[in-house]
């Protein structure tokens, strides 16, 4: 074998090398990351008892996605929200809008899904007994600056108190760069 | 000069005597405000130990339960600040009222009863709650009617007295209803029931109303 033919042969195995390197390093860029933001919030409510009704909330929205050069492709999106609830004569209620895509600017809704589906999350129970989430799998693909949040909103409602319905919400910014 | 100084210092006052008028015109504080200032004249008679508020708080005999005066006065009262009627907010606070009494009374004969220690660790509780509460606008402007902060949770103390075991009583019943609906523990039963808890609870409460006498004393 030539000398030529034997260095060919060790800068093709060197580039070889560097290829499989570079692509092992692309693909742990690839790998699923989440965006995820908690928020916990009380709300209470005047009765005619003064103030002896309360809600404890606490709402957490992830967004999986992967991210590629300029871009990040939102794969799925959790909405969990548990609560605990304290009242005498009238049990409020909490109920959740579902998960939507909006402009951090205006507060526009951008986009909507379809096709949730009932997960299983864990959460503790001795603080919070109730609550439950979903989640939906459409793939959203956005520049890495966008300037979108993904989250839900929630309200509260005790029947029959001065104030008898509270909101909250959960967002977290799309932006990972 | 003088007149721009007087102008801007004319504006400034404007905003000073505008901002807090607005804040007040508020529909949810000032309403809270208005039950705030109403409810005092309430506070004497409940933290004075009121004799019939504390045989309402004695296990009932036969089935008779004694509605204190005091408290369908002052549920009238949070009924007509929210805009109700005279009439229509008397009929409400006798429910209301009745109601209270009935689930208090279910929820001793149950054994769900509360030392007074136990009371003051849910105030310590509702302390710490209240500082992070989404609508702590709302809780102050109620609690800044008191006489004083140490006021406001002296009432409430006494308002525990009964709704702490009713409380107790009815996350234990939720729980139970729950655990009855969802036997497997699937999580699309077990938000079922949650929803439908609410619902439940009222129709429960009417019908348990129903069982018993009242006297109004």
């Amino acid at each position: 074998m030539s000398a030529k033919l034997k260095t060919f042969k060790r800068i093709t195995l060197l580039l070889l090398c560097f290829s499989i390197a570079l692509g092992s390093f692309n693909s742990i860029h690839a790998e699923a990351a989440t965006k995820r933001k908690e928020v916990t919030k009380g709300f209470f409510f005047s009765t005619p008892r003064g103030q002896t009704a309360g809600v404890n909330v606490q709402a957490i929205i992830t967004e999986t996605y992967r991210a590629n050069r300029n871009n990040n492709t939102f794969t799925q999106r959790d909405c969990f929200l548990a609560y605990s609830r304290a009242y005498t004569a009238s049990a409020p209620k909490v109920t959740r809008t579902k998960g939507v895509h909006r402009d951090r600017k205006t507060g526009d809704v951008v986009k909507t899904f379809k096709s949730w589906k009932k997960g299983s999350y864990l959460w503790d129970i001795a603080v919070r007994p109730y609550g439950g989430g979903s989640y939906n799998t459409t793939h959203v693909t956005y520049k890495k600056t966008i300037n979108r949040k993904s989250g839900f909103s929630y309200t509260v409602y005790c029947s029959g108190s001065i104030v008898p319905t509270q909101t909250g919400s959960v967002y977290v910014s799309l932006k990972t760069k | 000069m003088k007149k721009r100084i007087i102008s801007a210092l004319c504006v400034a006052i404007a905003g000073l005597i505008v901002i807090p008028v607005a804040a007040s015109n508020d529909p949810d504080i000032s309403n809270t405000n208005e039950w705030g200032e109403t409810i005092q004249e309430y506070v004497d008679i409940v933290d004075g130990s009121d004799e019939t508020i504390e045989k309402s708080l004695v296990t009932a005999d036969n089935g008779e339960i004694i509605l204190p005066q005091t408290e369908i006065d002052m549920a009238k009262d949070f009924y007509i600040t929210s805009g109700y009627g005279e009439k229509e907010a008397e009929e409400l606070a006798v429910q209301y009222v009745k109601e209270i009494n009935v689930l208090y009374q279910e929820a001793i004969a149950n054994g769900y009863t509360v030392t007074d220690e136990e009371i003051q660790m849910h105030l310590d509780e509702l302390k710490k709650q209240y500082e992070t509460a989404e609508n702590k606008d709302e809780i102050h402007a109620f609690m800044s009617k008191f006489e004083n902060e140490q006021a406001y949770w002296d009432f409430q103390f006494e308002m525990f007295k009964k709704d702490l075991p009713i409380q107790k009583y009815n996350a234990a019943r939720e729980q139970e209803f729950i655990e009855e609906q969802a036997a497997n523990d699937n999580p699309d039963e077990i938000l079922k029931a949650q929803e439908e808890w609410a619902d439940e609870f009222e129709d429960t409460k009417e019908d348990a109303v129903e069982e018993y006498d009242f006297t109004i004393e």
